[in-house]
């Protein structure tokens, strides 16, 4: 069986498994990042993202929310960098004001890349007092042929994130498949699924399908 | 909401380039059944005891074979034209392993380019007929092995404020024969 067929079967197992699962939400997550260089340091990237819940109970097809982001870049190393950036978030009447500071550092070896994060955010809405949270990934990028991934070639992403607003913690396991579409862009598919709220009460499951198309200039 | 999103869409879209003239490159693994039946011979003759992997590569240059395989610690990649006829061995090796004479040669040019550097990597490259290349790999002194050697080092090299990956080519007597400036890796979809 073909690698990227082999995926597609890993990923029905774990839909089939979690959706039996009590307190499951479902649903769509398509975002699209755009990075564009500003000089040999710094590029500025942004995104769109929607949220669509296909299951919640019930079955159902309803618009969630749409973030929208913008993120100056700095690279501080080779392959280190610092993030800073907005998220306006619309969720029906209400909008949410996120920043938040990445440092990222990617290990480069023969084949296989390893991206670690480290995150802080903080969230401002009306009449609520300002929230934090704190988060890493982990993840982990290999090509499914030959050593690198070149144009026209599929690879396999696997991520692992924990994020803490100091009262409970969420963790997220992310597989994706990812395809070079050309030089400058490529996109992946695949799994988010969060898992939160086990600490304090029954745990809330949460199963995303999610595409993200990447775009850099 | 949604008449955003798809305003915005399009316009990322009208950015992209897509007729674009790319160079292309792709390496990829390959059955040993894929592969010229004289690469396959060699290869097959010189017996390594561990498994030994076969990779294309194709370039707007053409195609090439390479065969990889492991011995005594070290990494070898045996690379093959398209007929199958052999090109090189690459052996890759410690920093500290290289010879003192040639190890000060290529240090005293790396000095003088660079603020910084440190050495990533560093490969032998051994080119020569069959015999001597098979009696290079595996330790045999013999009177007629007859090779050319070069050194390929990957460098991270620091010139004013500038941090690069560089890619250098030594011949024996430690001048430069090619240098490479490597593109920058975008790892957006790591950090993102």
């Amino acid at each position: 069986m073909k690698k990227e067929n082999l995926f597609f079967v890993m990923i029905f197992i774990i839909v089939v498994k979690i959706s039996a699962q009590s307190n499951f939400e479902a649903g769509f997550l398509p975002k699209i990042i755009f990075s564009t260089k500003i000089d040999a340091k710094t590029k500025w990237v942004n995104s769109i993202e929607s949220r669509t819940i296909v299951f919640d109970e019930t079955y159902q097809f309803s618009h969630n929310l749409v973030d929208l982001s913008s993120i100056y870049s700095l690279k501080s190393g080779l392959n280190h960098s610092f993030n800073l950036g907005y998220i306006l978030r619309f969720r029906g009447k209400e909008t949410i004001h996120r920043t938040f500071q990445h440092y990222n550092f990617v290990s480069d070896f023969l084949s296989l890349k390893i991206g670690n994060r480290i995150a802080f955010e903080q969230f401002y809405q009306v009449d609520d007092n300002v929230t934090f949270r704190t988060r890493y990934q982990a993840s982990v990028q290999k090509p499914l042929n030959g050593e690198k991934v070149d144009v026209k070639e599929f690879y396999l992403k696997l991520g692992n994130e924990y994020l803490t607003d100091f009262n409970d913690l969420e963790i997220r396991f992310t597989p994706y498949l990812g395809y070079q579409i050309s030089k400058i862009d490529k996109l992946e598919f695949g799994l988010d699924y969060r898992v939160n709220d086990f600490i304090t009460s029954t745990a809330q499951n949460n199963l995303w399908f999610r595409t993200t198309w990447y775009i850099s200039l | 909401m949604k008449i955003i999103f798809f305003v915005l869409v399009f316009f990322i879209f009208s950015f992209i380039p897509f007729s674009a003239q790319e160079k292309f490159e792709k390496e990829y693994r390959v059955k040993s059944a894929k592969v010229p039946e004289n690469a396959l011979r060699i290869i097959l003759k010189w017996n390594f005891p561990n498994k030994v992997k076969w990779f294309a590569e194709e370039s707007n240059d053409g195609k090439t074979f390479e065969a990889k395989a492991c011995f005594k610690k070290h990494n070898y990649s045996i690379e093959f034209s398209e007929k199958g006829e052999l090109i090189d061995v690459e052996k890759n090796v410690n920093p500290n392993s290289l010879t003192k004479e040639i190890e000060e040669k290529i240090d005293t040019y790396l000095y003088g380019r660079f603020l910084k550097f440190s050495k990533k990597k560093i490969q032998i490259q051994y080119s020569g007929d069959e015999d001597s290349l098979y009696n290079t790999i595996f330790n045999i002194d013999a009177k007629s092995n007859r090779f050319i050697k070069k050194y390929e080092l990957v460098v991270l090299g620091k010139q004013q404020k500038e941090l690069a990956l560089y890619e250098f080519l030594f011949d024996e007597r430690g001048q430069v024969l090619k240098e490479l400036k490597f593109k920058p890796t975008d790892f957006l979809n790591l950090e993102f």
